[in-house]
């Protein structure tokens, strides 16, 4: 659906993008992950057809958005980081208005909008003044008013920010309801977890490259030599029965233990098979085990993982 | 004509604010009681010669009254037209729906023509208080009236050429009134001591209007058919005696007017309103042109392969 070669963008000397590669399967829900100031708003400029790039290709279903810019746009809801609203507008003629602009009939316009505002949840605001809405509201309006001509690619940049937690939730239960209707979605975030459960993919993007590509489990999977075992004793254990049991653990993850809080980390490969054995052996050496657990690396530390490296010379 | 959304959009945007209905009773307050203080003798006496003259008087007033209007307001009203939506974050968002540079330039300038054509349009009754006096009649006022509103929108079309070419709201405001200042002045200037007027002095002027109207018309400088105020003085002279012997003996512009006389009022005035219709609908292709480069096709900012 997107797809993005060596694409570049300079604004004097700075290199917003920088040989970006961006590839998007039909029915995605990406996830375009960055820090600040990494490209993510330029890219989605570029494909929405607002900014040029410097260099470098980007294709939306085929259609290359530099050349055959109206057809793109037709393929394609943008919502943008930052917009603004008409005052003395109300939130249908708000959406009647872009309506009317992508060429659709009164008819089609009236079912339409109302189709969307019971998607966004905002039916109740049907008569409200735009200006006057929550900043939750507007964005979920604004949402609304990219899919009016049911583009198959939505380009969304930084949907949730400066949401409060109810709202993100709310933000997230639509673009579910958004990923289920079979739309290739492309959302930018500067942070990670909000995106983690929610995508099929996606890319990290780094001064303006991108850094890691691919669906979620792989990056869990490439990372994954980072996940730890984690075993918790009851208290009262004798010193004698701690220190096999510790022999126990490190002999079977081959790497040493840290206590800390009465409880024992090995970072180690998962395998399913070794854990079940080593707590088969633990217990039998009547160690009072009460808590024996795998934990993943949470993306938030793959997110510092990934892009550790590029951020090291900063500091 | 297809509908443009953009048009019904602001136009509802503007008739819901108190403003609008501010702006519209003051200045038609101000109209009445500007033309209800002129009539004083027809008002004290009834229809007289007297009253017949002040009525004319009071005509030409009021118009000049609402080309003032026109020249102050239009080119701030249109220059926030694009570069107002460019501010307020909301061009790029039109621009995503696809609909072309040309509805954009139609639609804003539409909906800023509409206000503009209200005010003038809802002054037009207050003008008609004259017919009451003789001396002006309801054909003038019409003329006088289609007149206006081909001004209005000339200036209109400056001021979206400078929201098209401006970023910024209060730079496009600058440029607009400069652009509406330079255009009244220039062609004046011009046509009186440029080159194009070098060959322009009474003795010729004297020759060329015993060589008919169609020679005089052309004898004028070219310039001068570009200037707003030039045609309304034309056609109003055209109308009224008064204001021929008013350019003649108060404003001194003897040349001028010798060659106005020679080529018929009437005349120079339909080839002034013809030239400015024909420099209006330029600007408006101009503006939908450069709206066009900017956003549709080929961005600002020069890729290289
Ligand atoms: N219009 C612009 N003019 C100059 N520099 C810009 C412009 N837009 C973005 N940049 C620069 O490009 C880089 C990438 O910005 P952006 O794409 O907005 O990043 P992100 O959305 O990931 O935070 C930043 O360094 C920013 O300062
Ligand atoms: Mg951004």
């Amino acid at each position: 659906m997107i797809c993005c070669q060596n694409l570049q963008k300079r604004y004097g000397r700075t290199r917003a993008l920088d040989g970006l590669d961006l590839r998007v399967s039909p029915g995605e829900l990406h996830g375009f992950i960055g820090p600040n100031g990494a490209g993510k708003t330029t890219a989605m400029k570029i494909l929405a057809t607002l900014t040029r790039p410097t260099a470098g290709l980007a294709l939306v279903d085929g259609v290359n958005v530099c050349e055959q810019p109206q057809r793109a746009r037709r393929l394609i809801g943008y919502m943008p980081d930052f917009f603004g609203v008409y005052d003395n507008l109300k939130a249908w003629e708000y959406l009647d208005l872009y309506a009317g602009c992508a060429g659709l009939s009164g008819a089609q316009r009236r079912a339409r909008i109302g189709e969307l505002l019971e998607l966004t949840g905002l039916t109740d605001q049907r008569e409200a003044m735009v200006d006057g809405l929550s900043r939750g509201m507007k964005q979920r309006l604004c949402l609304a008013r990219a899919m009016l001509h049911d583009p198959k690619l939505l380009l969304l940049d930084e949907p949730a920010s400066g949401m409060d937690p109810r709202a993100r939730a709310q933000m997230r239960d639509i673009l579910r309801e958004i990923a289920r209707m079979g739309k290739t979605v492309l959302i930018s975030s500067h942070i990670l977890p909000e995106l983690s459960e929610l995508c099929d993919a996606m890319t990290i993007l780094e001064r303006g490259r991108a850094v890691f590509s691919g669906s979620a489990q792989e990056m869990r999977r490439k990372l994954d030599g980072d996940s730890a075992l984690i075993v918790r004793f009851a208290p009262g254990m004798d010193e004698e029965t701690a220190a096999r049991a510790r022999e126990r653990i490190e002999a079977a993850c081959g790497a040493r233990a840290q206590e800390g809080e009465g409880e024992w980390r090995v970072s180690a490969p998962g395998d399913d098979a070794r854990d079940a054995a080593l707590l088969g052996e633990l217990i039998s050496l009547g160690a009072r085990v009460c808590e024996f657990k795998r934990q993943q690396a949470t993306l938030e530390t793959v997110f510092m993982e990934v892009t550790r490296d590029e951020t090291q010379p900063d500091l | 004509m297809k509908r443009n959304p953009i048009f019904e959009s602001a136009a509802r945007r503007r008739m819901r604010t108190a403003k609008t209905a501010v702006i519209l009773t003051a200045y038609l307050l101000s109209l009445l009681c500007f033309c209800v203080s002129q009539l004083t003798r027809f008002f004290g006496g009834g229809v007289t010669v007297a009253a017949m003259r002040q009525g004319m008087e009071t005509y030409i007033w009021m118009t000049a009254l609402q080309f003032l209007l026109i020249v102050l307001v239009a080119p701030a009203l249109s220059a926030g037209s694009i570069a107002g939506e460019r501010e307020r974050q909301t061009f790029d968002l039109l621009l995503v729906t696809g609909v072309g540079a040309r509805r954009i330039v139609l639609g804003k300038l539409l909906e800023d023509f509409s206000f503009l054509a209200l005010l003038i349009v809802s002054g037009a009754p207050i003008l008609a208080l004259t017919l009451l006096t003789g001396g002006v009649t309801a054909v003038h006022l019409l003329t006088t009236l289609g007149a206006l509103l081909l001004l209005a929108l000339a200036a209109l079309a400056v001021g979206q050429l400078a929201s098209a070419l401006f970023s910024r709201t209060l730079t496009a405001i600058i440029a607009a009134y400069l652009a509406v200042f330079a255009i009244g002045a220039g062609s004046w200037a011009l046509a009186l001591r440029g080159p194009l007027a070098a060959a322009y002095t009474g003795e010729q002027l004297a020759a060329l209007s015993r060589e008919g109207a169609g020679a005089a018309l052309a004898g004028l400088p070219p310039t001068i058919y570009f200037n707003p105020a030039v045609a309304l003085v034309a056609l109003l002279a055209s109308q009224t005696g008064i204001l021929r012997r008013t350019l003649r003996e108060t404003l001194r512009l003897q040349d001028i007017s010798t060659a106005f006389a020679a080529a018929g009022y009437g005349r120079v005035a339909l080839c002034s309103l013809a030239a400015i219709a024909a420099a209006t609908l330029a600007l408006i292709a101009l503006t939908v042109l450069i709206l066009h480069l900017q956003t549709g096709g080929k961005h600002r900012g020069h890729p290289k392969a």
